[in-house]
């Protein structure tokens, strides 16, 4: 049908257009790499450079780059690439950098050249995407699913005094990341709150638009809706929206997964009760610490005191996870400390 | 609804029926679509909820209304979506730097007609055909959204007041009105004047509407005007209900304003229609995707409804000109 012909030749078209731009040049921050006076120098590839999320990774970083005593670089391509993204990691390698991590966009089109990397005596870490496949060191991981999940109905338990109905706003059906987090949220509504129902079933969206229209109807059809959990950081702002033009802020809860700034006029407003995330600055603080330990032969603890972080951090030796510790909630409180 | 009317001794029995068919089977799937949602939710005819899918339908209402003339003179465009998202993105960040709503407003149809008059000249001066171009400038305005997107959520409220569906007359949202206005404005260019009849002569036929001495060219580039305009306004209502632009913004809609047409009933091969049905068609995509949200069924039996319709209504359509072929009826 024509439709199938409009999605191969839309396909085809989209891929010829990113092959084209691939000759986008990378973009580094920091110091440059020539600068080699002896000391430890690691580094992390982003999957973009120059916004805001990875800024505040980098603001991280450096911030334990000057408490640890390493010299710092992130680099990253300049528009979301894979490819490029392998090239940047074999340039860093041969750069002599004493450790490197990576948050990969494709976790198995990376591995060999992770492979390579460790042969030459370089460690490789993945962070906050993981290549579980691959040889790297150790993954430093922002926070579990199964925490952000319960994280999150916490927060609408929290709102809603721990009864009445709830409705889930997803994104793609097929996102392992969204659905593992759905799963856990319903896990914890199992376990700590009976009085919670939910209603509607998991509602699949594409863009803002969708998720907009959803959460009117799921207003619609269930008057008495006490909270969404709004799941992709589109629906964040279709779901806040909804609320707001339905003049339902105070009466419907909304929590989601949205960064601090997507959900920041939902938050100012109340149509937002919270938003559950991690702090990226705090990750991007950790790995570089991780790749410190890496460079100087420290195995890592099941609980390391990491200076300048709160909580104890746990290694999972079986699957080589560093965990950054709870998720982080963001609330109309604080969430403007936070630029990401 | 064609151009010409169609009489003579050799219309078969069956063409009679299958033509009836044709023309009820929009008003009869909508009365049916209605009845069975009204059984199952008793919230489904409420006004609060009839306006809210009104107002959610308004950027594909004007969207198709614009498609349909296109599709009229047998062409297609299936960069609607994005180009809406893409203007959208533009009006946001123009509203958020305190740009007054008029101003806006201007910048919102200028961009469409730009936009509408680049897919017109690709496929009315070069000849591409209407589904290549339109691909090909689809993929150009995702890529430049998602470019200035680089993820950074523009939130803005609505351009003006009236294209928001907080403003309302009687209870009506008065961006109805506007839609309403549109759809009523088209019908009358294309059934009442000589370039509306030249519209329905390209599609039935392009040479003889060359031959007639029609300026094929001129007429297929004002179609692709008259719908970059109306993406400019879809833009604006777009903003106006989500109130924020991000990297997927309006992207399903390309894809929903073409359903509408078909489902409406105008011949995707051209010649046959009107913006009347489409706007049925509107209607009855939009009453389908809430209807089965309030009446608990979960959202997979909204594609596979709209697919049915789809391929009943263009089933229906490719009989009819299969039959006349064979009866040797003039389309």
């Amino acid at each position: 049908m024509k439709r199938s012909v409009v999605a191969t030749a839309s396909l085809a078209i989209t891929v010829l257009l990113a092959s084209g731009c691939s000759e986008t040049q990378s973009s580094t921050t920091g110091e440059s790499a020539a600068a080699n006076d002896g000391g430890t120098r690691v580094a992390f590839v982003s999957q973009v450079e120059g916004i805001p999320y990875f800024n505040g990774f980098d603001a991280g970083a450096q911030r334990a780059a000057e408490e640890f005593g390493v010299e710092y670089e992130q680099a990253g391509p300049a528009t979301v690439d894979a490819t490029e993204q392998v090239r940047i990691l074999d340039n860093l390698v041969s750069q002599g950098f004493d450790a490197i991590a990576i948050s990969p966009l494709d976790p198995t089109s990376i591995n060999s050249s992770i492979t390579r990397a460790q042969d030459d005596g370089v460690q490789i870490a993945t962070s906050d995407a993981d290549a579980p496949d691959s040889d790297r060191s150790v993954f430093v991981s922002q926070a579990s699913d199964e925490q952000l999940g319960a994280t999150v109905m916490d927060q609408l338990a929290d709102a809603t005094g721990g009864t009445g109905q709830y409705g889930i706003i997803s994104g793609s059906a097929d996102s392992a990341t969204f659905n593992a987090w759905i799963d856990a949220a319903e896990a914890q509504a199992a376990a700590e709150y009976p009085d919670m129902e939910l209603v509607g079933g998991i509602r699949y969206t594409t863009d803002t638009a969708q998720a907009l229209e959803e959460a009117q109807n799921l207003m619609t059809a269930y008057p008495d809706l006490a909270g969404i959990i709004a799941v992709p950081s589109t629906a964040v702002p279709g779901v806040g929206q909804a609320v707001t033009t339905a003049d339902k802020i105070g009466t419907v809860a909304v929590t989601g997964f949205g960064s601090p700034q997507t959900a920041a006029p939902f938050l100012e407003s109340g149509a937002m009760t919270s938003t559950v995330l991690w702090n990226v600055e705090d990750l991007g603080y950790l790995t570089v610490w991780a790749l410190a330990q890496l460079v100087e032969g420290n195995e890592f603890a099941a609980e390391n005191e990491v200076p300048g972080l709160d909580e104890p951090v746990t290694y999972d030796e079986a699957t080589g996870i560093l965990l950054l510790g709870e998720p982080s909630v963001f609330t109309a409180e604080n969430y403007a400390d936070y630029d990401f | 609804m064609s151009a010409v009317t169609v009489t003579g001794p050799s219309r078969s029995p069956a063409l009679v029926a299958l033509e009836r068919v044709q023309s009820l089977l929009l008003p009869a799937l909508l009365i049916g679509e209605v009845i069975v949602f009204a059984l199952l939710s008793s919230r489904f005819l409420s006004a609060d909820n009839l306006v809210n899918v009104a107002v959610n339908a308004a950027d594909i209402a004007l969207i198709a209304a614009g498609l349909t003339v296109v599709v009229l003179m047998g062409g297609i465009d299936v960069s609607t979506g994005y180009a809406v998202g893409l203007i959208s993105w533009f009006l946001a960040t123009l509203m958020s730097s305190g740009t007054p709503g008029a101003l806006t407003l201007i910048v919102a149809l200028i961009g469409g007609a730009l936009l509408g008059l680049l897919n017109g000249l690709l496929t009315a001066r070069l000849s591409i055909p209407s589904i290549v171009a339109t691909l090909g400038t689809s993929a150009l305005f995702q890529t430049a959204l998602f470019a200035l997107w680089n993820r950074r959520d523009v939130f803005s409220g609505p351009v003006l007041p009236f294209l928001s569906g907080s403003e309302r007359a009687a209870g009506v949202p008065l961006m109805l009105l506007v839609v309403l206005v549109v759809y009523a404005a088209l019908h009358l260019v294309l059934v009442g004047t000589r370039v509306g009849r030249s519209v329905f002569a390209i599609g039935s036929n392009v040479e003889a509407a060359r031959l007639a001495g029609i300026d094929v060219r001129r007429v297929r580039l004002l179609g692709s005007l008259v719908l970059g305009l109306l993406v400019g306004l879809a833009a604006c209502t777009y903003l106006a209900r989500v109130g924020v632009v991000q990297a997927s913004s309006g992207g399903e809609l390309s894809l929903l304003a073409i359903a509408s047409v078909v489902v409406g009933g105008t011949s995707i091969l051209g010649g046959e229609g009107s913006v009347l049905r489409t706007l049925g068609g509107v209607v009855f995509i939009a009453l389908l995707e809430n209807g089965i949200v309030l009446a608990g069924v979960p959202s997979l039996w909204n594609g596979l409804l709209v697919g049915c319709v789809i391929l009943l209504a263009v089933g229906v359509n490719g009989a009819v000109v299969l039959l006349r072929r064979r009866s040797g009826v003039a389309e």
